[in-house]
This record gives structure tokens, C-alpha cells and sequence, in this order.
């Protein structure tokens, strides 16, 4: 065989003298028929999201018996904006009472960094973003009676992402799944 | 809605488009993928996509940049492949008969498709159609190292293969 460079330049024109071209009008009709699929997506999933959004109307006069409102779930921090080695105290709700709670960060690669004084000191150019995604354990607490939970953690001191995710997992009332909750801190180091 | 602005007035100039472009695509799409047939079916993906966003791509230089790289994007991602492959079998009821190939060109889509198919995108544009590393580069939206590498590994895995091709058909001269 010849050199594979002509070689491909043979297959290319060959290819193209075999190539078979549909008549444009059946591409026009798969594409007519593409948008209209796209279109009743689109209304399917608009007529789903205003019927989830439109409250429900009874016409008998039947009360229905109180269900069981699952407690809130929320997630917040304070201080919402810290420094690593920064102390925060982390609360939420929505666990199952008495299960552990475990709190952590994590980060995706490419999210920004905060470096430090010190590590500025040391490089001259240091990394502008996570070269990996990441996640650190931070510590876990147990939800109380109400199923809230309060804990307080110390940021680590090598973790310089600018806005990662604290994430907080517990037993969900009522269901063997797993909640997970999380909220977006920043850190920015001076 | 973007496809609606597909007026009248602009398909005239689709369907020139459409007829000379479609071949040669075709072609190096073949490069591609190591195949006609599934040139020709992402290369109609292509020209199906581009026909919805017509308005704007004929207003580009060369609206077959746009079709070329929408097509080896899809060529190039084995997922949407196999389910266009499937999709285009349940089309055609798998009668399509396949296309007319010399040996020696057979041959060679056989040896195309032993290169892995992000670094057959890189042949085509650098080997065939010449286009410098950086251009190359920003067409696939690589870095030219990148795409340096990549070349030099699919001509290598050519070459190793042509070599072994030609060893196996019979005694021949090597240059040592």
C-alpha cells in the first residue's frame, strides 16, 4: 500500500463518489417532523409544570385527613462567606431524629480557587482553578427530636476552592432513601 | 423560534448548498468513521440540523465548516452513533445496500477504523484538507498540542498497520 497520507485522500474521494444523497425533501420532512416532536415536548412539559403549579380544587365536600408534612429541609451556614481554616456553624432539618448526619464539601474541576497569602508567597503564578473535582469530610452530627441538626466545623486549612458546595446527608423520615442537602459557601482568603 | 426564520427565500440556496456540499462530506466524513454508510447518516444529521438554523449559518463564509464540524462531532461520539445507526435501521429497514467500494479503498476504511475515532478527525482536517495544526485546533476546540499528539499517533497507527498489511501480502522490500 502507498503512502497512508494519498491513501486517505484516495478513500475520501472515493467515498465521495459513493455517497448516496437523499432527495432534500425527505431531509426537509425529518427535520419538519423533528420540530413538531420538539414542539410537543416543549407543550407536554409546560402543561406537566402549570399542572404541578396550579393548586388542586376538590368539588365534594370530603376534608381529607392531615398527612404527615415532612419538615422543612434547609441547609444554612454562618458565616455564609469564611477563610479556609474558618470555623462556620452548619444547620439543617428534614432527618429522620437521632440518625447521624454528615457534613461535607465538595467541589467540581476548573472551580475557581482562593488561594492564600501563603501560597501566593510560594508561587509565583499559582492555579486559577481545581485541576480535579474534590470533596473533604468535614464532621457529622445527630439530628434531634425535630429532626434539625446543628454542628460546628472548621474548614480545612488546604481547602482554597472560592465557592464550594457543604453538603449534608442524613436518613430521610419515612423512606429509606438518603437526603442530601447542600448549599453554596464561599471562602476568600485575603 | 429559531427554524421559523427558514423562509422561502433562503431554501434555493439550501438546496445548491445541500447538493454540491453533500458528496464531498460525505467523503471526508468517511474518513472518519470507516464507513459510507455511517458518513452518510451523520453527514445527514448534519445537513438536517443546519437546516433548522439556516437563517444563520448562510450568513457564515463557508456554512460547510459548520455542517463538516456538527457531523464529525457526531461521528466522533459513539453514543449518539449507535442510536442514530439504530434510528436510521429502523428508517430504511436496513435495506440500504452498501455502497460500491474498490478493494483497496475497502482495505484502507478497514485500517481507518483501527485509529480511534477522535484522532481520525485530526487526519482528516490536517491530512486531507491540509488545514494547519491551528486551525485544526480550533475546529475540534482542542489545543494544538493536543492536536499534535493525536496526529502523530494516528499516522503511526496507520503506518504500523499498513506495514503489517503489506508484510502479510508478501515478501517485500523493508527500509531498515
Amino acid at each position: 500500500m502507498s503512502d497512508p497520507r494519498d491513501s486517505l485522500h484516495r478513500l475520501v474521494e472515493e467515498g465521495a463518489l459513493a455517497a448516496r444523497q437523499p432527495p432534500l425533501a425527505s431531509l426537509r420532512r425529518r427535520a419538519q417532523r423533528r420540530r413538531r416532536a420538539r414542539a410537543a415536548t416543549i407543550a407536554v412539559v409546560l402543561v406537566a409544570a402549570a399542572a404541578a403549579a396550579l393548586p388542586l380544587t376538590r368539588d365534594d365536600h370530603h376534608q381529607p385527613t392531615p398527612t404527615t408534612t415532612a419538615a422543612p429541609r434547609t441547609l444554612t451556614v454562618d458565616p455564609a462567606k469564611t477563610v479556609s481554616g474558618g470555623l462556620i456553624t452548619i444547620s439543617g432539618a428534614g432527618c429522620t431524629p437521632g440518625r447521624t448526619v454528615s457534613l461535607g464539601l465538595r467541589w467540581d474541576g476548573g472551580a475557581p480557587l482562593s488561594p492564600t497569602m501563603a501560597q501566593r508567597k510560594e508561587q509565583l503564578n499559582p492555579p486559577a482553578t481545581a485541576p480535579t473535582a474534590g470533596s473533604r469530610d468535614l464532621t457529622t452530627t445527630t439530628a434531634l427530636a425535630a429532626g434539625t441538626f446543628t454542628a460546628k466545623a472548621t474548614i480545612p486549612a488546604d481547602v482554597t476552592i472560592r465557592t464550594p458546595t457543604l453538603w449534608a446527608r442524613c436518613p430521610a423520615p419515612d423512606t429509606t432513601n438518603l437526603l442530601t442537602q447542600s448549599v453554596l459557601i464561599q471562602i476568600n482568603n485575603p | 423560534m429559531e427554524h421559523q426564520h427558514t423562509g422561502d427565500r433562503e431554501q434555493p440556496d439550501f438546496d445548491e448548498f445541500y447538493r454540491s456540499a453533500c458528496p464531498r462530506l460525505v467523503g471526508q466524513l468517511f474518513s472518519v468513521t470507516g464507513s459510507v454508510e455511517q458518513a452518510e447518516d451523520v453527514v445527514q444529521e448534519a445537513f438536517i440540523r443546519s437546516l433548522s438554523r439556516w437563517a444563520r449559518i448562510q450568513a457564515y463564509d463557508v456554512p460547510e465548516l459548520w455542517v463538516r464540524r456538527v457531523a464529525i462531532n457526531l461521528a466522533v461520539s459513539d453514543l449518539r452513533r449507535l442510536r442514530r445507526r439504530a434510528t436510521a435501521l429502523l428508517r430504511l429497514g436496513a435495506q440500504r445496500p452498501p455502497a460500491a467500494l474498490s478493494p483497496e479503498t475497502a482495505d484502507l476504511a478497514e485500517l481507518v477504523r483501527r485509529v480511534p475515532a477522535n484522532q481520525r478527525a485530526v487526519l482528516l482536517l490536517h491530512d486531507v484538507l491540509d488545514l494547519p495544526l491551528e486551525q485544526v485546533a480550533a475546529q475540534l476546540n482542542l489545543r494544538v498540542s493536543t492536536v499534535r499528539g493525536r496526529l502523530a499517533r494516528a499516522r503511526a497507527i496507520l503506518a504500523r498497520h499498513v506495514a503489517t498489511d503489506t508484510d502479510a501480502e508478501g515478501p517485500v522490500s523493508r527500509h531498515v
